[in-house]
């Protein structure tokens, strides 16, 4: 049950860190429990109790970590939403507009319609790459703040903590550099393609 | 809880965090470790949340206004904290500066009907 709380919080710590800070709160649960309960075996509801008084594991590692980890935090993440609709539905507009006026009267509407639809997906992906990037550019480089956990929690949101030799999920390191790649190539592609729009709208 | 309630409560966590570096650093002449320094606050009338305490300690340790030391106790592995030499300078300051602000307040609620 440590184990498993301690590793739930640590999720939430740089890693730099982690083990410093682990290595304290551990040491503070059980002092807890020698001065609640004495020195003995303790039962689960004696560590549930510990662990009570410590707080939500993701509370505690922000309480550590001075602010959320997170790419865009809960105090951007509103305004994030709102630009990147603002810039998908410009986009959509634009590019639809560029492209009827752009093409020869020769074409059929199947094509028109493909070559519009192409152009939109190639400059949406840039566009959300970009944004993304400015908002978890804001977000690193200001102050933290905090997110209010308040109130009851569950013991739900302790995960269990798995065999050392579990830890490395190879299916999430896959699925990671396999995005990582795609948002590349995105960028690489579609950044003319949105040069090119922006001319174009302009 | 009412509305009067819910803002005091606030007001009165605020100015609880603006005095808990002071509270602290008068309580780590002699080595504490989180939970024995949590027992000395609480007894002197500040009871403060093991997850304020903790992270502060680590904070101003890191600040260099504490020291920290790794004792092995009961076969398990314990951190103290002791006030440093840049902590007793801070803290005098501080104490002055508490000083002040106590006259002022006094001043400024005396004069409240």
């Amino acid at each position: 049950m440590i184990n498993d709380y301690l590793y739930t919080i640590g999720k939430y710590i740089s890693p730099a860190q982690r083990d410093e800070v682990l290595r304290e709160i551990e040491s503070n649960l059980y002092d807890y429990l020698e001065q609640n309960f004495g020195q003995k075996k303790y039962s689960e509801s004696e560590i549930e109790t510990a662990i009570r008084s410590m707080g939500h594991p993701k509370k505690v590692a922000e309480a550590y970590m001075e602010g959320p980890r997170c790419l865009i935090g809960p105090a951007y993440i509103d305004t994030y939403w709102l630009v990147l609709k603002i810039a998908l539905i410009g986009i959509a507009i634009g590019l639809t507009i560029a492209n009827i006026i752009t093409l020869p009267e020769s074409k059929d509407g199947i094509q028109l319609l493909i070559k519009i639809i192409a152009s939109i997906w190639q400059a949406s992906l840039s566009a959300v790459g970009t944004v993304t990037l400015i908002f978890a550019l804001i977000q690193h480089y200001s102050p933290g703040e905090q997110e209010k956990i308040t109130g009851a929690w569950s013991f739900k949101v302790i995960e269990n903590a798995p065999e050392a030799h579990q830890k490395i999920n190879f299916l999430e390191i896959i699925l990671e550099s396999i995005f990582i790649c795609f948002f590349l190539v995105a960028i690489n592609q579609a950044t003319p393609a949105l040069v090119i729009a922006l001319r174009k709208t302009k | 809880m009412s509305e009067t309630e819910k803002i005091v409560l606030n007001v009165q966590q605020e100015m609880k965090r603006g005095t808990l570096v002071l509270a602290v650093l008068t309580q780590t002449d002699e080595a504490q470790y989180g939970y024995s320094l949590i027992q000395a606050l609480t007894e002197m009338g500040m009871p403060i949340e093991q997850n304020t305490l903790y992270p502060l300690m680590r904070r101003l340790e890191k600040q260099g206004l504490l020291d920290s030391i790794w004792q092995v106790e009961e076969n398990r592995p314990r951190r103290y904290y002791k006030i440093s030499e840049l902590g007793r300078d801070v803290r005098a300051v501080l104490i002055e500066e508490w000083q002040t602000l106590e006259a002022t307040m006094s001043g400024l609620i005396g004069g409240v009907k």
